[in-house]
């Protein structure tokens, strides 16, 4: 039996024990006698948020494929045992061996959301490694960043030896192939991290050199040494019925958040909504072909026994095959009594007819993201989804037996104004509205329309269109949010209409993370020293401590959220090279304000600069 | 068709809480193949009953579990096909056929057995005096807080056997479902005389066998004894 890092002392005293003990299902143990790396995964949150994720298995599985490599896994211990970790002086360990993390070749980090970068000075702080990389030597590990933030590490790039920027399965093998090399020569961490640089998609934050103009814009971004390159290249799979998939994924004991396995159809997505970063990020657009799907599915059912399954990509109702992958699941499922849990498909007869098949559909809800109220702001943010497209899909819906509706917007969006604020109200009127004009009374079975309105606060993010755009303030996020609601009170059906919000502080830090800078990664320091971790959890969330330490540190919020961004300004992420160009993007944010719509890929390519993959579904010269 | 399946638990895994389990073993019936039942409806779930609830911290030598199923084609594998599919710690030890109309092993349970190994040098000092008080006294009592107050139990009418054998006690106890007595119970009243606290982490609990009761209504059997053994290749 493995003997656990922690006592039973603490363990019994402690809030779910299961997270620290590793033993799942499905995780790999290996003899480290044997092995030449040893390479510890984090996801900065709770265990439970982690196991969730679908790109942690992913290099976990791939890294364990690999003789000389043993993979673990390290998550955020809760708040009680991060007191007694403190208290006792136990270094955070890993799950599987429950060695130290700091014993380990590397640590890597994946960076899911913005909210999560105090957690990662706590995971640093616990293991005993320095939190800035500069003050690291060779006895502590090499810190690595991967995941959609790392598409603008610049706020968090003090804190990490390398990032790796793009889909992991591709470059890691050169990364560890450098590291033995350079470990049996005895170079120095300094001499590894220029070497590394040099590998196609790996950042090396020490390698660059930033200068600021008075106005505190970036005015120069450069490589220390000749050798290293001014952009960084994100990697992609080139064909992903090809690469590894982990179809023997780790089985947490407690209930992760999602709790089932996940089939990955696609990545990147066709439509070009001009707010959303992982439409940019993940072009060009690649399927996964049918036959590796189904072998996949059927392989994940056997080795995991799971209860339910999903489809994963950004706009599933946009797989090529979908009608077939879902007949075949629905066949496979049903055979092995196995929940199927949709993603949310457009809303035709043929999804209707699915979701009827899969789900109770008293209980089941349809969900539309028009995102804006008005036709002029969808047109704005390029959302290829109108009013009649909704209308008739709920109408269908309706006539199917379906009474619930849940609605997606978000305020704050550019050129926004009153009308289509009051176009949400609108919209969900006209919802019920055409639920009392589809469904008789007498057919209504003592059922009622139900339609939930929730919004979320715009954020512009790198690589999108609005990456120009200024976000809006505090004030304005509560003015909207006040008027949205009065938008659906007014309506004739405002008792059938919920309406939910977020809050807006967390948005503001957001924002500043999104489009941040170098200078930034002091405010997250003195943050996290004031106490801030765990910023995602609305509990222990304290936006004063966030605005102390941005006042401590000299820095403006509004510099970063509300400021008016020039054409010509040169962005902290503008060195990484997504394919999709900054020209394009530019004349997409031009489009935007103009009111203009642009087609989405399979319609008529817009040369945004992916082609040069040379494998993407609808790009020209595809190989 | 009915079965009874007999299971260890030991190791790290002694933190994985009951439900937790009964989780881990739904996925692992499923992917074992077992041609296990199924309820109807939208979300079709095992028809499983699991014995005594096991405490988290607690290890075990002998659990159980009732399932339902279908067929008994391919049953001489359902041993070695359930172990292919279980933990490190958790171990499938046999399947047992259960007749038709016998109760489920939630209700069955009578009786629970453990072991207690001390680790907290001052309770060693006094247990095998402590268990001959026990063992002399007419009444020996326990002292729960409820939501109505304060509740006392004669434990002398809830454990039937008691030992022990160098630093481990060793009883057997009530464990029915109107009566189950906790381990812990037991030790705090023995050690209560002495003053000496005693928490979880200053010893290992063991349970060592759960019983029904036996053709006598005083006597009490393992809970699959009189039942026929699925064979085991
Ligand atoms: S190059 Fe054209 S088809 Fe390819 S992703 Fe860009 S816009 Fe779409």
């Amino acid at each position: 039996m493995r003997k656990l890092a922690l006592s039973d002392e603490i363990l019994l005293q402690i809030d779910k024990p299961a997270r620290y003990i590793g033993g799942e299902k499905n995780s790999v143990m290996k003899d480290k006698t044997d092995i030449a790396v040893r390479f510890v995964m984090c996801f900065p949150d709770l265990y439970e948020i982690g196991m969730s994720h679908l790109g942690i298995q992913i290099l976990y599985g791939m890294f364990n494929s690999y003789p000389d490599t043993w993979c673990e896994r390290v998550y955020s211990p809760g708040m009680d045992l991060d007191a007694i970790l403190r208290e006792k002086k136990i270094p955070l360990f890993a799950l599987e061996s429950q060695d130290p993390v700091k014993n380990f070749d590397f640590l890597g980090i994946t960076l899911q959301y913005e909210m999560c970068y105090t957690n990662i000075l706590q995971i640093l702080d616990l293991s005993g490694i320095p939190l800035f990389a500069k003050d690291r030597t060779l006895e502590d590990p090499i810190v690595i960043g991967g995941g959609p933030c790392s598409y603008n590490p610049e706020p968090i790039a003090d804190f990490f030896d390398l990032f790796y920027i793009g889909e992991g399965e591709t470059r890691y093998r050169d990364l560890l192939d450098l590291y033995k090399k350079d470990k049996e020569e005895g170079v120095s961490r300094e001499d590894f991290l220029h070497h590394a640089a040099l590998i196609p998609g790996i950042y090396v934050p020490s390698m660059y050199h930033v200068t600021y103009s008075e106005d505190g814009t970036i005015a120069s971004f450069d490589p220390i040494y000749e050798d290293v390159p001014k952009t960084v290249k994100k990697q992609i799979v080139e064909d992903l019925s090809d690469s590894f998939y982990p179809t023997k994924p780790v089985l947490p004991f407690i209930k992760a958040t999602q709790d089932r396995l996940v089939l990955e159809i696609m990545r990147g997505c066709i439509r070009g909504c001009r707010f959303c970063q992982a439409g940019q990020l993940y072009r060009p657009i690649r399927e996964r072909s049918i036959e590796t799907l189904k072998e996949y599915a059927r392989e994940l059912i056997a080795n995991t026994g799971h209860e339910e399954i999903c489809l994963s990509s950004l706009s599933s109702s946009d797989y090529t095959q979908l009608e077939e992958l879902l007949l075949f699941l629905i066949d496979e499922c049903e055979a092995k009594k196995i929940n199927i849990s949709l993603p949310s498909l457009r809303i035709d007869q043929f999804s209707l007819d699915v979701m009827n098949k899969v789900q109770d559909v008293k209980k089941s809800s349809l969900t539309f993201a028009p995102e804006a109220g008005s036709q002029r702001l969808r047109n704005v943010i390029n959302k290829g989804l109108t009013e009649e497209d909704i209308l008739a899909g709920a109408k269908l819906a309706f006539e199917g037996g379906w009474n619930k509706v849940k609605l997606y917007f978000m305020l704050g969006l550019p050129t926004e104004t009153e009308e289509d604020i009051k176009g949400i109200g609108l919209l969900c009127n006209e919802i019920c509205k055409t639920y009392f004009e589809t469904v008789p009374k007498e057919k209504r079975n003592g059922q009622k329309i139900q339609v939930t309105a929730s919004t979320s606060f715009f954020i512009p993010k790198p690589f999108t269109a609005f990456q120009w755009a200024q976000m809006n303030t505090e004030t304005d996020f509560r003015e909207k949010a006040y008027q949205t609601r009065l938008g659906i009170m007014a309506t004739l059906n405002q008792r059938s209409i919920k309406y939910n919000w977020h809050d807006t502080d967390v948005s503001v830090l957001e924002g500043v993370f999104a489009r941040g800078d170098r200078k930034i990664a002091e405010a997250i320091q003195k943050a996290y020293e004031n106490g801030c971790v765990f910023d995602a959890w609305n509990e222990t969330f304290h936006y004063d401590r966030w605005l102390n330490a941005f006042e401590e540190c000299g820095l403006s919020i509004e510099f970063y959220t509300t400021r008016k961004r020039e054409d010509d300004e040169i962005f902290p992420w503008d060195f990484i090279d997504i394919g999709v160009s900054k020209a394009f993007l530019l004349r997409e944010w031009h489009n935007a304000i103009e009111e203009k719509v642009s087609p989405n890929c399979r319609m008529q390519c817009q040369g945004c600069g992916a082609a040069t993959y040379g494998v993407g579904l609808y790009c020209p010269g595809k190989k | 068709m009915k079965l009874r399946v007999r299971f260890s638990k030991f190791g790290p895994i002694k933190y994985i809480g009951h439900l937790d389990i009964m989780r881990f073993v739904q996925k692992a019936i499923k992917a074992a193949d077992v041609p296990v039942k199924y309820t109807e409806g939208f979300s079709p779930h095992q028809v499983l009953s699991f014995a005594a609830p096991l405490g988290v911290g607690t290890e075990s030598e002998s659990e159980y579990f009732d399932l339902e199923v279908v067929s008994m084609e391919g049953c001489e594998t359902f041993v070695s096909r359930l172990n292919a599919q279980m933990c490190e710690g958790l171990t499938i030890l046999g399947i047992y056929e259960l007749p038709e109309h016998a109760k489920n092993a939630m209700a069955s349970v009578s009786a629970a057995s453990y072991r207690i190994k001390l680790h907290n040098e001052d309770a060693k000092a006094v247990l095998a005096d402590a268990v001959r008080n026990f063992i002399n006294a007419d009444v020996v009592l326990s002292y729960k807080e409820t939501k109505t107050g304060i509740k006392e139990r004669n434990l002398k009418e809830a454990v039937y056997e008691i030992g022990t054998e160098e630093d481990s006690l060793f009883f057997t106890c009530d464990a029915s479902s109107g009566g189950n007595l906790k381990p812990s119970a037991l030790l705090e009243a023995l050690l209560l005389p002495y003053q000496i606290p005693c928490k979880p982490w200053d010893y290992d609990l063991i349970r060592t066998e759960v019983y029904k009761t036996g053709e006598k209504s005083d006597s009490y059997v393992p809970l699959f004894e009189g039942l026929k053994a699925v064979p085991n290749d």
